[in-house]
């Protein structure tokens, strides 16, 4: 019997090394080329790059506040288990993520919560494991 | 005889103000399925019949049809890759203009746009768009449709997490109630505006008159989002028949004009939420006005997409109807209750009347029906101007149509 899970993402060459650093605990970001910056999530090539390939990794502080939130009632996926909460948080780099937030009631969630970066062990589909990056309340 | 295409005339020539005049483009034709559940009907019969039926209505033939345009490759549609192969092919048509435009729900509504600007051009003669949808009884799943995209590339970041489609409007939501303490009352009051007009609609899914507190109390789905801020689920179809202001001299059904259009595409990614709080309407709306020479107080009747309450408030100020971050005093004032100064969705929209994955279509004959004074909902009087504004993705793409009244 399979046992839910998270819909399993498709890495490609600019994402490997993003996943593999979640698995060291480290949340990067991007650093583009040229005027761009710190950039989340990263892109391959960019338009605004010039046609640049970036390649440079920066680790992030992993710290920031929930920027907006749903709690999740009604789902068609089989995890998480309802109620859930998807989240956009803006990170102190000024960044802004898409996740989960846990380790908290659905209910106590604020614009505002402080939050910092956790991983979630999440398999795979090659019975190996993956550090997905969460977050939770600071 | 002067050459067929206007833009060899010069600008000044009298022909050429005639030629032009004569090649504005018109929707001549309209039809919507009264239909709400259609269990054992494959799209592509549904497609068949509102087509004809809008061909009926304009008083054109099959053969008359030069141009076809539709989005069937989305849930209960009936289409794959090629979806608008199969649609033109099951109906027998050849068309030489095509377009099958997907940018979700606002796709139909492109459509109309581009073939407007074709026909003007006279790149085609009589253009249909159709769609069709039967998500109540479809048993082939869509695997994308509550997350949008697939867990690769942008989206592998995001996939994950397990973003719903009512969630993922609930984020708009929320942010809006911190940022301009919009309140979760504001929403209710234009689904009960939405289910008033539709308690006018014999066809409508849902007619029972509800209040606000109907709508608060029913069963969260994902916050700030109730079930009751939700569009209905339904089967149907409609289409319409664009041609050009001479060829309608000769048709049945009352012409309507389509005075301008715009559209605007933003992105499909949550974490670019921020970036899009306002949303592409402000584009595709102020060009649509600026290419009609109107303003939003011109505006009669207002057809705005409604899958979630959320669609219609956030539009409601993207498009000009009032400041950004003013819309909870603008509907605190009564400004689209029915009955009021700014009649919207006057069908009952998607949150009452009907709603099959995407709305646009039955958006633009709501238009349409408003203008000719045929609506099967609440009849606005002295309708001169339609707005018809529809969204694809989440936030992610706005078409805005202003259509007239007559020639």
């Amino acid at each position: 019997m399979v046992a839910a899970r998270r819909i399993q993402p498709v890495r490609d060459g600019v994402s490997v090394p993003y996943w593999l650093d979640f698995n060291e605990r480290k949340f990067c970001a991007q650093l583009g080329t040229g005027s761009v910056g710190l950039r989340w999530p990263p892109l391959g090539v960019s338009l605004s790059s010039g046609g640049e390939e970036p390649s440079q990794r920066i680790e992030t502080s992993g710290r920031g506040a929930v920027w907006t939130y749903s709690v999740v009632h009604r789902s068609s996926h089989a995890w998480p288990v309802t109620p859930y909460v998807l989240a956009v948080v803006q990170l102190e780099e000024g960044l802004f993520v898409t996740t989960n937030i846990l380790d908290i009631r659905p209910d106590h969630v604020y614009v505002g919560l402080p939050v910092r970066v956790d991983f979630e062990p999440m398999s795979d589909d090659q019975g190996g494991q993956q550090l997905l990056p969460v977050f939770v309340p600071i | 005889m002067a050459p067929a295409c206007p833009s060899t005339l010069e600008p000044s020539h009298g022909e050429d103000a005639i030629m032009r005049a004569n090649r504005q483009p018109v929707i001549v034709g309209a039809y919507e399925s009264p239909l709400r559940h259609a269990p054992g009907v494959h799209p592509f019969d549904l497609h068949a019949d509102v087509v004809s039926k809008a061909l009926v209505d304009a008083g054109l033939l099959p053969d008359d049809v030069d141009g076809f345009a539709t989005a069937a490759g989305d849930f209960a549609e009936g289409g794959a890759f090629t979806d608008l192969l199969d649609v033109v092919d099951y109906l027998g048509l050849h068309p030489t203009y095509v377009d099958s435009t997907d940018i979700g729900g606002a796709s139909y509504l492109a459509h109309a746009a581009r073939a407007a600007s074709a026909i003007e051009r006279g790149e085609a003669e009589v253009v249909v768009i159709s769609y069709a949808a039967v998500p109540r009884w479809w048993p082939i799943a869509s695997p994308y449709w509550d997350g949008l995209t697939q867990p690769a590339g942008l989206g592998q970041w995001e996939i994950p997490y397990s973003p719903t489609l009512v969630s993922s409007f609930g984020l708009v939501a929320q942010r809006h109630m911190h940022e301009f303490g919009t309140k979760p009352e504001h929403l209710a009051r234009i689904a009960v505006s939405c289910r008033q007009s539709a308690s006018r609609n014999p066809h409508a899914r849902y007619r029972s008159p509800i209040t606000v507190d109907d709508v608060l109390t029913s069963p969260m789905i994902a916050s700030p989002l109730h079930r009751l801020d939700c569009c209905v689920v339904t089967d149907g179809g409609g289409a319409v028949v664009i041609t050009t202001a001479e060829r309608a001299r000769d048709c049945r059904g009352e012409a309507v004009q389509i005075l301008g259009t715009g559209s605007a595409l933003s992105s499909l990614r949550l974490s670019e939420l921020p970036q899009r709080m306002v949303s592409p309407a402000a584009t595709s709306g102020a060009t649509a006005f600026a290419r009609a020479g109107l303003k939003p107080s011109d505006v009669d009747v207002a057809q705005i997409y409604d899958a979630f309450t959320i669609t219609v408030l956030l539009s409601l100020e993207d498009l000009g109807f009032c400041a950004k971050g003013e819309v909870g005093n603008f509907i605190d004032s009564g400004a689209i209750d029915f009955g009021g100064p700014l009649p919207i969705n006057t069908d009952g929209g998607g949150l009452s009347s009907n709603h099959g994955g995407r709305r646009g279509m039955y958006a633009l004959i709501e238009g349409v029906r408003q203008l000719r004074g045929t609506s099967p909902g609440q009849s606005v009087a002295n309708c001169e101007v339609a707005l018809v504004h529809g969204i694809g993705g989440i936030f992610s793409a706005g078409v805005t149509l202003l259509l007239g009244k007559g020639l």
